[in-house]
């Protein structure tokens, strides 16, 4: 479903050139659950966001579901994940300020020409389901941490995704909170949806089905990325 | 998708409520002074083009010439016009209408002089002007018939609609009411407001002068062009030597569509001070730039605080926003903002509309109803201004790459970007130039009002000179003289500030002739004005070759005084060389002058400055020379009275009692000649300060907008400012840096403004002969005064950063 050939990532500056990744060979199946783990700066986000689309490989395969996206232009990427439906959660939320609950969940929805109705039917309900619905109205500010990061949660979910891609979702909260995050994106797993977690949390890592170790953007740990 | 777009502007624009009142105020502002310029400009641009069938209307003139020298006179002898008429079949009716003159009108108790013109039957067939009451096409059949204007109609019947109603002209021409005119808006050249039919006129006017030159107006038939009645008219001069060799001798020349009027330059005899293709350029400017100030503000407020929204930007594009996406929503979003800024422009011109229309003396109406184009214009710089203000946000953070933006990395980049600086230089480049240019303007005003003048104008009444009377009969002129608020008085006839007058042909021993302005005087009338003679003497009593004898004798020696142009005519490069030379008047059209001394010859006993000016500034003051004539100056001379400045009203009452009872039985006519200066030069004086105002404006806009940036540069760089605070740096040199930082574009903004604005100083002062000096200091100043405004705008945020504990500083980010 998810296959990376020899992908590599390279970013430049006028004068520096910084390998992110290199020679990343790797295959996801559906349905799995896979930690990254790894020290800061070995290249988990960058992969997190190659596999996401957000990002483009500088070499190397990247076959998406059947197609091979590596050299897609912003614009093509962007109608892949919309096709397959694709969720972020981030580790600071990154929730719209000026939306409140609802209207930051329904904008996964919006540019899938979901139908008004059918965006406030599935908005309740995903709200509902990560026990928010009494929240929909309040603005992101007044929520605490745990509570927005449920709102991330809920926003990728609500559109229903084959893929999530959580990057270091428990990073901002307690323990009691990250385990309730941890909980949820567990219940996501199976369905058709796979869901991969860039953490530092050995504990949650060890949750996943299996955990890729990255060492300065090589994957480190042979046995797990064979398996 | 539209409703959570909308939620996300709006509650964007409520959190920054600061930000948005700036951007929105600044924008309206802006947007307000524009508007306002271009209802000026479109004034100025539609003179008589309201009225119907202007198209097919023109205006004939020519020019008067002595000793070839050509002087353009935009009223022409009625026989001219009524023969060109008669013989030229493209004409298919002759228009004639006087100069404005000066008669009393009483009704009742109420009674006053007032601006008079006459006109032929067919006037208001040309000019069909807007009528209240009576019927206008046959309003001046009779000749004891009146046409008002509403207001007059109001002053002295009380009431819109008189028709009927009879009324005095002169306590004795009894005059009956048949059309009543709305009062007429200001952008037209007619400067009408009483109109009486031309057969009236030899019961009221006395001077056949006054009687026979006209201004004339045709329309041409149907399908003619206007070039084939101007090729008929040197045929015309050809054909008739009985004009061109008239005592006033006239050759026609001009046909002006009645709508390019207004922008000709000014002739002799114009009506109403004309418009200038410079002043229409100017004020099109200064709206041009102000918008372009005002648009930089809002680019710049709006990019600044787009960048605080990459959060946003970065959870909509992994969402799946696509790029056109995001450029709709910024552009649209900037185009609201644009459109509340432009819905408070159009209440703010409303309510200045009518202080502006008082000041610029116009009758400007915003009628959207009328004129489309109110709400195309509007409607135009809204889309294009959000569209400018949009794009930039929309293209940039749309290329955010979402992954980095929610990652939190710092997205400084844009909101430090050199774009923003270089649009901050332009706008202070903009400042300081229209700064520059008001000065020049406003400084150039003032000078042609006093200095150019060269005459002590300060408290100076001129009586009456009128034809029927003048201030200068002997017992009124010494009753005047005698009173306690009078420090002297002096008769004088002719054009003291520079016009039209009568001209005479001199010429000098030396075989070099010049056209001269004649103007009788008597000894005192100089000093009265505060002018020292530059060589020689002024006519003083104790000369008695000064003035001939009162015996009417012909061709007896007299002395004259020239001024200094004169004596350049001349060919005297030295005044002095002047004295004592004995000139002689070979032509002229000057009555009064040549039919007492055909051929004449006289001594010049005194040079005198080149005082007043011509009324078209752009020529320096004509040359003159100056008689002492007693009688003529007693029939038809105005009295100058320099008043003491002390007891003003009662000296004032004092003198209407004098010309109670010694004067001629008709309401005293008199004024300060402040009130000439002020017609005359009034418009430049009000535009510059027009300019003024609109650069005070521009400045209140700029530090609007430097205000803003400043709050979000102090933001922006909170953390930057905690590094170099824990390394060190003391309070005051954050200051120093952000003062630093805010300084740089004024001075960048200087080397553009002080090319751009001494070019365009430069045209501006071209206009003038008599024209100030475009000194160094004033550069320097605008730029060191814009520095100083703006940075007394950043200071404040600059000592609030500079204040903050380094922690919180790190933290921030």
């Amino acid at each position: 479903m998810l296959k990376l050939n020899n992908i590599a990532k390279v970013y430049r500056t006028t004068d520096v050139q910084t390998q992110a990744l290199d020679a990343i060979n790797l295959e996801i199946r559906p349905n799995e659950f896979v930690g990254i783990m790894g020290p800061s700066g070995c290249g988990k986000s960058t992969l997190l966001n190659v596999l996401g689309l957000v990002d483009q490989p500088t070499s190397g395969e990247y076959w998406f579901y059947g197609e091979n996206v590596a050299g897609y232009s912003e614009d093509q990427l962007t109608a892949v994940r919309r096709k397959i439906g694709v969720g972020f959660i981030f580790q600071s939320f990154n929730l719209i300020d000026d939306l409140n609950v609802a209207e930051n969940v329904e904008v996964a929805l919006i540019y899938r020409r979901v139908a008004a109705g059918e965006r406030r039917r599935r908005v309740t309900k995903v709200l509902e389901h990560v026990g928010l619905s009494h929240r929909a109205k309040h603005m992101p500010q007044q929520l605490s941490g745990g509570q927005q990061q449920r709102v991330a949660v809920a926003r990728a979910l609500v559109c229903e995704p084959k893929l999530i891609l959580a990057d270091e979702p428990t990073g901002n909260l307690d323990t009691a909170n990250g385990e309730a995050v941890m909980q949820m994106l567990e219940q996501c797993v199976g369905n058709d949806t796979t869901v991969i977690m860039v953490t530092h949390a050995e504990a949650f890592a060890a949750r996943a089905h299996r955990c890729i170790h990255l060492l300065d953007g090589r994957i480190v740990d042979p046995i797990s990325a064979a398996a | 998708m539209l409703r959570n777009y909308l939620a996300a502007a709006l509650r964007n624009l409520a959190r920054n409520r600061l930000y948005a009142a700036i951007n929105i105020i600044g924008l309206a502002v802006g947007f307000a002074a524009t508007m306002l310029i271009a209802l000026f400009v479109r004034d100025e641009l539609t003179y008589d083009r309201w009225i119907p069938g202007h198209e097919s209307i023109y205006r004939v003139s020519g020019y008067t010439a002595v000793a070839e020298i050509k002087q353009a006179q935009d009223a022409l002898p009625r026989e001219v016009a009524e023969a060109l008429t008669q013989e030229t079949p493209e004409i298919a009716a002759l228009g004639q209408l006087s100069f404005t003159e000066h008669y009393s009108l009483r009704k009742g108790e109420t009674e006053a002089t007032e601006e008079i013109h006459f006109a032929n039957s067919q006037f208001f067939a040309l000019f069909p002007l807007p009528v209240i009451a009576g019927n206008l096409q046959t309003a001046l059949a009779a000749p004891n018939s009146i046409v008002l204007t509403r207001r007059f109609a109001r002053k002295y019947f009380g009431r819109d609609a008189p028709v009927g109603e009879t009324i005095e002209v002169n306590r004795d021409v009894v005059l009956r009411v048949t059309a009543v005119l709305e009062d007429l808006p200001s952008n037209t050249h007619l400067d009408l407001s009483i109109v009486i039919p031309i057969e009236a006129m030899d019961a009221i006017v006395t001077e056949t002068y006054r009687r026979d030159i006209m201004y004339a107006y045709v329309r041409l038939a149907p399908d003619v062009s206007p070039t084939r009645l101007l090729a008929a008219l040197p045929a015309f001069n050809e054909r008739h030597p009985a004009f061109t060799k008239a005592r006033y001798p006239y050759w026609l020349d001009t046909v002006t569509p009645i709508a390019d009027i207004h922008l000709r330059p000014d002739n002799a005899g114009s009506m109403k001070p004309s418009g200038s293709a410079a002043t229409i350029a100017n004020a099109t400017a200064i709206a041009v730039l102000i918008l372009t100030i005002a648009s930089i503000n809002f680019v710049n407020l709006t990019t600044a605080r787009a960048t605080r929204r990459s959060v946003e930007v970065g959870v909509r594009k992994v969402s799946g926003a696509a790029r056109r996406q995001f450029i709709a929503q910024f552009i649209g979003e900037a185009v609201f903002y644009a459109a509340l800024g432009m819905a408070a422009a159009v209440a703010m011109t409303a309510l200045a509309l009518r202080s502006f229309n008082g000041f610029l003396q116009r009758t400007v109406t915003l009628d959207f109803a009328r004129d489309p184009i109110l709400i195309l214009l509007p409607t135009v710089i809204v889309l294009v201004a959000g569209a400018a203000a949009g794009a930039y946000p929309a293209l940039v953070l749309s290329r955010f790459s979402p992954a980095r933006v929610l990652k939190g990395e710092p997205r400084t980049r844009v909101g430090r970007s050199r774009g923003r600086h270089i649009l901050v230089a332009a706008q202070f480049a903009a400042l300081i130039a229209l700064a520059l240019v008001a000065t020049a303007i406003t400084r150039q005003a003032r000078h042609t009002s006093t200095e150019a003048l060269r005459l002590d104008t300060d408290q100076m009444l001129i009586v009456h000179e009128g034809p029927r009377g003048s201030g200068c009969a002997p017992e009124f002129a010494t009753h005047v003289r005698g009173l306690a608020g009078v420090r002297a008085a002096a008769c004088i006839m002719g054009p003291v500030l520079g016009g039209p007058s009568l001209l005479m042909d001199v010429s000098a021993p030396n075989g070099m002739s010049a056209k001269s302005q004649y103007i009788v005087i008597e000894p005192g009338s100089f000093e009265l004005y505060g002018l020292r003679p530059i060589a020689g003497r002024f006519f003083s009593s104790v000369y008695g070759s000064d003035a001939p004898p009162l015996d009417g004798k012909i061709d007896l020696a007299q002395n004259a005084i020239i001024n200094a142009a004169l004596a350049r005519g001349l060919g005297y490069a030295n005044p002095q060389d002047a004295i004592g030379e004995t000139i002689r008047f070979t032509a002229t059209i000057a009555r009064s002058a040549t039919e007492k001394r055909p051929n004449a010859v006289t001594e010049v006993v005194g040079v005198v400055s080149d005082f007043g000016a011509s009324r078209n500034l752009k020529e320096s003051a004509p040359p003159r020379v100056f008689f002492i004539e007693p009688d003529t100056l007693q029939t038809s001379g105005a009295l100058h009275v320099k008043l003491t400045g002390r007891e003003i009203p009662e000296t004032l009452a004092a003198i209407d009692e004098l010309w109670k009872k010694l004067g001629p039985p008709q309401p005293i006519e008199r004024y300060f000649l402040a009130r000439d200066i002020e017609a005359r030069y009034g418009q430049y004086a009000r535009l510059g300060e027009m300019v003024a105002t609109f650069a005070a404006l521009a400045v209140f806009i700029s530090c609007l907008g430097l205000f803003g940036l400043a709050a979000f540069a102090a933001e922006q760089r909170t953390k930057e400012i905690g590094v170099r605070k824990s390394m060190g740096a003391s309070g005051a040199d954050i200051v120093r840096l952000m003062l630093w930082d805010f300084s740089k574009p004024v001075l960048w903004g200087s080397l553009i403004a002080w090319p751009a604005g001494y070019l365009i100083m430069r045209r501006w002062l071209d206009n003038f002969a008599d024209r100030i000096d475009i000194e160094f200091w004033m550069f320097p100043t605008a730029s060191a005064l814009a520095l100083l405004i703006a940075l007394l705008t950043v200071v404040g945020h600059a000592l609030l950063v500079a204040r903050a504990e380094p922690v919180k500083a790190l933290r921030y980010e």
